[in-house]
């Protein structure tokens, strides 16, 4: 099978790129550091249709066909002749990709009228992914209904693509603002699923109505989201314990803020905070409070100096030389301590796009992420809003209340879940009790 | 479709309860319109594996001990039992950990075991067994073995370089203890030496290529 001797002798590699090397020691349990993309369509989805157009796609991605390998100081990504196949949805959504150098690092799968994306954060962000997936997707319903009359659209340059936009914006002197302390955040509470994997509570939503609910508000519908999100976890704080903030992780695509055409992880993260017991907990106080956090962090300034503080990290050369082995442990700890500081993360992926002609075929994205406690990541198509909730825990009282509350402003919501109780011998709560 | 007149949303699928409240839903379940597969459990993961082994572990070293104590304190043999039932409990935690990549797996059991046995030769009062025998032994099975499966599972040399590369180098240690007088008996340590001399040589020369590529990917900073 090899026809290339010589390519095959000398493969490439690459760096992880700095935000992709604190994911492989921190992946655990439930936060497998792997993020799911699905699409919903109007018809079964066709197998080798799908195991076509991957392929396809691919040749334009062939940077994604990479394996991680230990080396003595860091990881690596190295490229591979694996091949993907499209497999029938197996596995829970998010779970780990990474099973030593023989794993390719995403997995496309399909069940009835949904195609699935699982991909390690180490490899792309959700910006790339989107890209990769829209492409995917794209070519799937070229090949399934040729009388769409779509072309493939002309794209960035594979190079461009594979672009470390870290290494590019780095500045060593960049980061000289005061370093932000924060202190411990509220953390939520409930029991962990025994199987060690996530809740996902889906819903679906029309963008009109939420969008009107946000402008009732006097908000943009991101903050209003956010705001929203507050509330809920509010309703679920003991009174005791309002005098820790609550504390929000939002990944920010740094793409806005300086130009690039990498699918690799080019994203920074800000944290947004709001203390319960020290302003009125009022929906339109919660969505002034957001939006002021957002103004104020998200400038290509504050934004570029959070980036250059984390990636002074990895240019540190007292770090730099300690073995993987030592490293791996140090990394992880900052991770546990990181996570302190933040109660919940919130991820708006934005609009997924499709050629016009294709959206008949389609009826809705998802994008869901790995998590140890709760994530709402949301992102819309066409008419429809999507909030893909993922917890670590078995009660869903922060999603229950989240939805209740755009239940408040009349909205129609569309729950979905991957709970099942037919073999469970217990009731609904509200049962009436058996004779 | 579904709906919970609690929480006031529609729910898709077929469920039972509410995912979000837990309460009983009303209208008629749609059955098609289910997003997620119900999934398998799987019947053993890594973790059991290993928690299996460790308890088989601390059964037989529990046994031992309570029939050392019935049997009176004079030898303390079941102390030997314990620390042997962890070494192996040890070895077999690596290669379970890296039962997918072969190579790799002989990789590490070739650090791994001479270690373990210097240990125990330490605390079992210095004889030298196992650096006479056991490092050189051990080095001079885990390279041939490395390129056995290598040449049976056709593997390119950057599949298994890395542990290749690192086994040999370990292999040079029986002749450093050589040179300072250590070893008592030399043959095993000089035929480890010579293969590991012999396969660095034909690697060099060889494959200088695909070598400095994997040690420049894998000691990259």
């Amino acid at each position: 099978m090899p026809k290339d001797k010589r390519s095959q002798k000398n493969l490439s590699w690459s760096r992880l790129d700095n935000a992709a090397k604190i994911f492989p020691p921190t992946s655990h349990g439930s936060d497998t550091g792997v993020f799911r993309l699905s699409c919903e369509l109007n018809e079964p989805v066709a197998p080798d249709v799908l195991q076509n157009a991957l392929a396809r796609t691919l040749e334009r991605y062939p940077h994604l066909l990479m394996v991680m390998r230990r080396g003595v100081f860091w990881y690596y990504l190295e490229q591979t002749r694996l091949r993907p196949s499209v497999v029938p949805e197996h596995a829970p959504p998010c779970a780990a990709l990474y099973e030593g150098s023989q794993s390719l690092l995403f997995r496309v799968s399909y069940w009835r009228h949904k195609v699935n994306l699982d991909m390690f954060h180490v490899l792309a962000d959700g910006a790339g992914a989107i890209e990769f997936f829209e492409s995917l997707m794209t070519a799937y319903l070229v090949l399934r209904h040729p009388e769409a009359g779509v072309d493939g659209q002309p794209q960035a340059s594979v190079s461009q693509r594979w672009a470390d936009s870290f290494q590019k914006y780095y500045k060593p002197r960049g980061g000289k603002t005061a370093s932000e302390r924060h202190g411990r955040a509220y953390r939520l509470r409930g029991v962990r699923r025994a199987d060690g994997g996530l809740t996902i509570i889906e819903g679906v939503a029309d963008v009109g109505q939420v969008l009107a609910a946000a402008h009732r508000c006097g908000t943009t519908l991101t903050v209003y989201l956010t705001a929203l999100l507050f509330a809920a976890i509010h309703s679920e704080m003991y009174v005791r314990e309002q005098k820790k903030p609550v504390v929000l992780t939002i990944p920010v695509d740094l793409r806005g803020f300086f130009p690039s055409r990498t699918t690799r992880n080019f994203f920074g993260t800000i944290r947004v905070s709001y203390d319960f017991s020290k302003r009125s907990g009022e929906i339109e106080d919660i969505a002034a409070c957001v939006a002021a956090a957002f103004k104020e962090e998200l400038t290509p300034e504050r934004l570029g100096a959070r980036m250059n503080r984390l990636a002074a990290l990895e240019h540190n050369p007292l770090l730099r030389p300690i073995p993987l082995a030592l490293k791996n442990p140090v990394l992880r700890l900052s991770g546990v301590v990181s996570d302190r500081g933040e109660t919940a993360a919130l991820s708006n992926i934005g609009k997924f796009r499709l050629p016009d002609a294709l959206h008949p075929y389609v009826r809705g994205f998802g994008v869901f992420m790995s998590t140890g406690a709760t994530q709402l990541c949301t992102c819309s198509f066409g008419s429809s809003l999507h909030f893909g909730f993922t917890s670590a825990f078995e009660n869903t009282e922060v999603q229950r209340r989240f939805f209740e509350l755009l239940a408040d402003e009349g909205i129609d919501i569309e729950i979905r879940s991957n709970e099942y109780h037919e073999e469970e011998e217990t009731p609904c709560s509200d049962a009436p009790a058996a004779e | 479709m579904q709906r919970c007149p609690s929480c006031r949303v529609t729910v898709a699928g077929h469920k039972t309860c509410c995912p979000l409240c837990g309460g009983q839903l009303t209208g008629t379940p749609e059955p098609e319109t289910e997003v997620f597969p119900a999934l398998e459990k799987p019947r053993f993961t890594t973790g059991f594996v290993l928690r299996l082994l460790a308890l088989l572990a601390i059964a037989v070293s529990v046994i031992c001990v309570l029939v050392n104590i019935a049997t009176g304190w004079h030898v303390l043999w079941s102390l030997f039992v314990v620390a042997g039932v962890a070494c192996v409990w040890v070895a077999a935690a690596v290669g379970v950990a890296y039962r997918r990549d072969m190579t790799q797996n002989l990789g590490w059991q070739v650090v791994l075991i001479p270690l373990l046995s210097i240990l125990w030769d330490i605390w079992t009062g210095w004889r030298g067994w196992s650096i006479d025998f056991v490092l050189p032994c051990v080095c001079i099975v885990g390279v041939l073995a490395m390129l056995l499966i290598a040449v049976l599972c056709r593997l390119p040399l950057r599949a298994f370089a890395g542990p290749l590369i690192s086994a040999c180098v370990l292999g040079l240690v029986p002749l450093l203890l050589v040179a300072r007088g250590r070893v008592h008996i030399l043959l095993p340590s000089l035929l480890c030496a010579g293969l590991s001399i012999l396969s660095l040589a034909a690697l060099v020369l060889f494959q200088w290529q695909t070598i400095k590529a994997e040690l420049s990917r894998r000691f990259h900073l």
